[in-house]
Order: C-alpha cells, then sequence, then structure tokens
C-alpha cells in the first residue's frame, strides 16, 4: 500500500474489517470525499521468544515510542542523514589557478594558424584545471537527537514481523566459531546463508565477552550484519530480512525507545 | 496485513454519518498498517522536498531566456550585483542612522563587568556556612561561563530568598544580597579581582621566587598539575605507570 494514496470515501470504507486490497474501498459515490492514506507502524507487537536451540520460549512484547504518519519520511530522513555523513568529503580538483605552470603564452596571438591560446592550464588543455570540479566539502546533516531515536524506534518496530527474541548468548558461542553461530541462528529461524540477517547482540558494557565470541564468530559472514543493542545501524536494521535480537538487547531497546524512554548513555 | 484504521477519528460509526451529511473540510486520515519499512520503500514526506528549478533550459520550463534575472543591466551580469546595503548611491539606511550606545555600536562600554548570579540560585545547593566561591559554582554547573564571560568575576545579586548561613566570596555584592546573606547569617566577602598579567609585574614575580629559593618554571608545572587534579583531568592510569616505571628503575 502506498502512503498518501487520495482515494474517494465511501460509506464502505468505513467498515473494521481488514480488507485484502485497499483499492476496495474506491467506489465512487456523488460526493466524494478524498481520503488521505498514510503508512503508519504496526503498534505493540509480539515476538516470538526461542532459546538457543530454537525452542520456544513464550512471546516478547515490542512496545516502542514510534511515529504514525510521518514514519516512511522520518526514516527516510534518518537514514539519508546516516548515509550522507559517511561522506568523507575530500574529493578534490585543481582549478587553473591551482595547477602549476601556465605563466607563458603557448604561442603568439597571431599567424600561427592555431586557435588563440592564452594559458597552458586552461580547462580546454590536457593537464589544464578543471572547470567546477569538486573541493573538499563538508556533507555532514544533523537530526535532532529525539527524532533520530524515534526514527529508529519506528524502523525497528516495524521489523517486529521479522523480529525473533533469543536467550542470551552467554557461553553459547564460546568457541568464537562461525559455525557455531551460524548453526545457532538457523535453529532459531534466520538462516544467515540464504537471506541478510541482523543479530542485536547485549551491549559491550553489559556483556564485554561478546566481542571475543559472537562478533568474531560472525564478523566474516556477508549476509550477517552484527550491531550491539547501544550502536543499532538502521541500514541493517533496513537492509535485514530477519531480525535476531538477544534477550538483554530486546529489554534494553523496550526500555530505551519505549514510551518511557529512560535515560541512558547511547550514542544513537 | 492491510488493517484499516481511521487515523484521526476514533469513534468509526460516528465518523462516518458527518462525512455524508455535511462537507468535511479535511480529508480524513486513514492509517494503513503498511508493510515492513525497509531500504526500498523509503521516501520523503510529501511537501518536504522540492525540484530544483531548472534555468535556462527553455521557455517551457518557466525559467527558460533570462533564469529570472531580467533583461541587461549589472544585476543580469554573473556574479552578485550591488554589495548588501548598497542603494543606487543614495546615502545608504546604515550609514544614514546614527550608531547606538554601547555593545550595539560596536563599543566594549556597554559589556559586563561581571557573571551575576541571584540569591534564589544559591538557596538549597549548598550546605549552611559552606563557603562558595565562583570555581565551586563553575564545578557544580550552576554558573556556566564560556567565551568572554570565562574570566568575568562573579556578583551576587538579591532576587529571591536566603535562608541558609553562607560564607560567599565573590567579587562584587549588591548591597541587598548583601545585607540578606548577613541577616541569614553569612558572610559577604568581596574578593580581589584576578591581576592583570603584565610584563613588569611578572618579571616581580619571577625575582620574588628565586628570592624564596624557588624556580618560576617548576613552580608553574606544580600549579599546572595541581590544577589538573582538582578538575580530575589527569590520567590516573598512566600517571601510576610513570611511577611504577621510575620505582623499577
Amino acid at each position: 500500500m502506498l502512503a498518501h494514496q487520495r482515494l474517494p470515501a465511501t460509506s464502505s470504507c468505513v467498515s473494521q474489517q481488514p480488507l485484502s486490497k485497499p483499492a476496495a474501498l474506491v467506489r465512487p459515490t456523488s460526493r466524494q470525499q478524498s481520503l488521505q492514506v498514510c503508512n503508519s507502524t504496526v503498534k505493540d507487537a509480539t515476538v516470538p521468544m526461542k532459546d538457543a536451540t530454537g525452542a520456544d520460549k513464550g512471546e516478547g512484547k515490542l512496545a516502542l515510542k514510534v511515529a504514525e504518519e510521518t514514519a516512511k519520511g522520518l526514516v527516510h530522513r534518518y537514514l539519508v542523514m546516516v548515509q550522507q555523513n559517511k561522506r568523507r568529503g575530500t574529493a578534490s580538483t585543481l582549478t587553473r589557478a591551482e595547477v602549476r605552470g601556465g605563466g607563458k603564452k603557448p604561442m603568439v596571438q597571431k599567424g600561427t594558424g592555431n586557435a588563440r591560446r592564452g594559458s597552458s592550464v586552461s580547462p580546454l588543455f590536457p593537464g589544464g584545471g578543471i572547470t567546477f570540479g569538486p573541493k573538499p566539502k563538508d556533507w555532514s546533516i544533523s537530526m535532532n537527537k529525539k527524532e533520530r531515536r524515534l526514527a529508529l524506534a519506528t524502523a525497528l518496530q516495524s521489523a517486529a514481523d521479522d523480529m525473533i527474541v533469543v536467550e542470551n548468548l552467554d557461553g553459547k558461542v564460546q568457541d568464537g566459531k562461525t559455525k557455531t553461530l551460524l548453526s545457532l541462528l538457523r535453529n532459531v529461524g534466520a538462516d544467515a546463508n540464504t537471506s541478510k540477517v541482523l543479530l542485536i547482540t547485549n551491549s559491550l558494557e553489559t556483556s564485554p565477552d561478546r566481542k571475543d565470541t559472537v562478533i568474531r564468530a560472525g564478523r566474516n559472514v556477508e549476509k550477517l550484519y552484527i550491531n550491539t543493542a547501544d550502536k543499532i545501524r538502521v541500514f541493517d536494521l533496513l537492509k535485514a530480512h530477519k531480525v535476531v535480537v538477544e534477550e538483554g538487547a530486546f529489554a534494553h531497546i523496550n526500555s530505551f525507545y519505549g514510551p518511557q524512554q529512560k535515560e541512558a548513555a547511547a550514542v544513537n | 496485513m492491510n488493517t484499516l484504521a481511521w487515523g484521526r477519528c476514533p469513534g468509526l460509526a460516528k465518523a462516518c454519518a458527518p462525512l455524508h451529511r455535511a462537507a468535511v473540510s479535511r480529508a480524513p486520515v486513514v492509517q494503513v498498517n503498511a508493510e515492513r519499512l525497509h531500504l526500498g520503500n523509503l521516501s520523503p514526506s510529501p511537501g518536504s522536498t522540492r525540484r530544483e528549478a531548472r534555468k535556462g533550459r527553455g521557455y517551457s520550463a518557466g525559467q527558460g531566456g533570462t533564469c529570472g534575472f531580467g533583461n541587461r543591466g549589472q544585476k543580469a551580469r554573473s556574479g552578485p550585483g550591488t554589495r548588501t546595503g548598497f542603494e543606487g548611491g543614495q546615502m545608504p539606511l546604515y550609514r544614514r542612522l546614527p550608531k547606538l550606545k554601547g555593545i550595539c555600536g560596536g563599543m566594549g562600554a556597554g559589556q559586563p563587568d561581571f557573571v551575576v548570579l541571584n540569591l534564589d540560585k544559591l538557596e538549597g545547593r549548598f550546605e549552611p556556612g559552606e563557603e562558595v566561591t565562583m570555581e565551586k559554582l563553575k564545578e557544580k554547573g550552576f554558573v556556566r561561563a564560556s567565551g568572554r564571560r570565562r574570566n568575568l568575576p562573579l556578583k551576587v545579586l538579591g532576587d529571591g530568598e536566603l535562608k541558609t548561613g553562607l560564607s560567599i566570596k565573590a567579587g562584587a555584592f549588591s548591597a541587598s544580597a548583601k545585607a540578606k546573606i548577613e541577616a541569614a547569617g553569612g558572610q559577604a566577602e568581596v574578593v580581589a579581582p584576578r591581576r592583570k598579567w603584565t610584563r613588569a609585574g611578572h618579571k616581580k614575580h619571577v625575582e620574588a621566587l628565586k628570592a624564596a629559593g624557588k624556580d618560576y618554571a617548576v613552580e608553574k608545572r606544580k600549579r599546572r598539575a595541581e590544577a589538573c587534579q582538582r578538575k580530575g583531568l589527569v590520567n590516573k592510569k598512566r600517571s601510576q605507570d610513570k611511577k611504577g616505571k621510575a620505582a623499577a628503575k
């Protein structure tokens, strides 16, 4: 369903039945009233919880403070900010003023049969300066902290359908082996060989061992992105087909991005 | 997945009636629980972006021939045209009016000589009998002085009530502040302002130190180290390492 599609309203559209196709709403009447359809994210979803072998451990509730009508635009703006802020802006070319040489007139003004030339560093010359070329530039854009958090929370909440909570991985990938981690992920229902998987582990502050176990085991897997709970990357989140969240990280997400956002030190 | 819900009309049955009977000024918003947000389906909010005007790309584009610069003259040429504030040779506004007094006219005289603090900001923030100085206030974050204000002395003013007796050291006190502080059983002590650095004064200081058998450079280093310690800027691990190495040697 595309956001902001304008549809004529009829009495038939005022039913709470889930409709397979919103196009079913289109039934023009004599008094056409345009409807604005907005994109929104699902609120308060339940997420399956599993243990490391893939056995069911009940359900968790994901209830974050999310943007409603502006969800799509907000997350887009956040993503654009993140990606643009990655630009180093170091591309640089020399203009004709900066190219070395070029003081002498290449040829006399008249009588050679050639074109008139004033300088050998003119942009028209091979090896000459570049017209309107790139110069070092600061591309960074900013976004308010609360907006950034709201955007990430919205993206997380919208991914709830593809989210799996897994029990804390203490001692589960102790050998730091890729094979161990991948089979664990496969057991809980996220195959990182065939689909893109985001694994959100506990933050390194609470579980410092993750660096040598989980992250080490998974860092060389092409389709596996590993984030810690306090540094979730929106790009990885939007890219992943499945999001596997450690129990501790899940609790952190719910408290940090929940309706009563607690003050905590986080980069996002 | 697509569930129809009325965004701004919580009562669905109620909302339907006025939709037909009367003209509704605002289009009702329907929220659709849409597919998951991913890289491929994000877009800017409608109305938040605008297409760039493509100037000089044909008459039908609206900004074709002169690109909005009109016909001929200084402002039709490349470059910025006349400088800001220029009124065609007429005495411009910014020169026609007299300069303002004080900092608005570019004079330093109007700038504050003190960082001011009222008594109500001190109330309840210090123990009875505690000494209050500018350093302490800055450390605790009750006074934030940056830029030019960084080195200004403190002046205590008399707004609010002060119940606890504090011994306050500041560059100046207002009469009412002094009265209130003393009424509360505290002291208002005026401390000398920071002495201005002069070459002659500095020389005198260095000689005085020498006469007392001290080296200026050593004293200076000591003072800086103390300041760092006070502000908590010392890397404990590093200084320990150094000590450890020295002990090993």
